[in-house]
């Protein structure tokens, strides 16, 4: 996933009390920042059949970085704030859980992983030659993005945005 | 990975970040501490 990972923050946006919009984003993808800096350094690896993203991706990793970063992030925030933050990071595994290279693992270096793996069935290619994924993120990312839209004047966030978001959200799934 | 794969990387991240943080500058809380 990815353009849904934008789409889970921006939910989240629209809830009363909520942080920054970048401090959202961030958490909402601060697996993946962990995941590239590990595999710039050679530890962290996915896409081959032997590697493991486990310490990025992992349902503990996730959890331990969602409590860190709630935690710095907003260290004088509400703990509604904080919660929001948590909600954040923690919708990644959700959204990877899903459908990822590998099964999300229980933890690191953990034999126990999830016992579904849609991967193989995302790059099939069905109508029009998308791939199952492409379609499963697209209808992912407008279910998230749709209550983000409802609920975006809540928020303060004018129709022009709106829907300039939903056109970048829109253009992000394209092109990635 | 390669140092300037980890750069685009990170920029195909960082990039809609600040594209949507500015799409989204209304008004908010500030993580609940009383300005919204």
């Amino acid at each position: 996933m990815f353009a849904a990972h934008f789409a889970a923050g921006l939910a989240l946006r629209t809830a009363r009390s909520s942080p920054p919009t970048a401090t959202l984003l961030v958490g909402a993808f601060l697996p993946d920042f962990i995941w590239i800096a590990l595999a710039g350094l050679g530890w962290d690896k996915a896409g081959s059949p032997t590697a493991s993203d486990a310490w990025s991706h992992s349902v503990a990793s996730i959890l331990v970085l969602g409590v860190v970063y709630a935690t710095v992030a907003l260290p004088r925030g509400s703990h509604r704030g904080r919660l929001l933050l948590f909600a954040a990071v923690l919708s990644h595994l959700f959204l990877d859980a899903l459908i990822h290279p590998q099964p999300i693992e229980l933890f690191p270096t953990a034999a126990l992983r999830a016992t579904w793996n849609l991967w193989p069935w995302g790059q099939e290619r069905q109508l029009l030659g998308f791939t199952n994924y492409f379609v499963l993120q697209a209808a992912v990312t407008a279910a998230l993005a749709g209550i983000y839209a409802l609920r975006a004047r809540l928020a303060g966030i004018g129709r022009a945005g709106v829907r300039a978001t939903l056109a970048a959200l829109a253009f992000v799934h394209l092109v990635t | 990975m390669a140092v300037h794969e980890v750069i685009v990387q990170t920029l195909l991240i960082v990039l809609p970040i600040l594209l949507l943080s500015i799409l989204n500058s209304g008004s908010q809380a500030g993580g609940g501490n009383g300005r919204g």
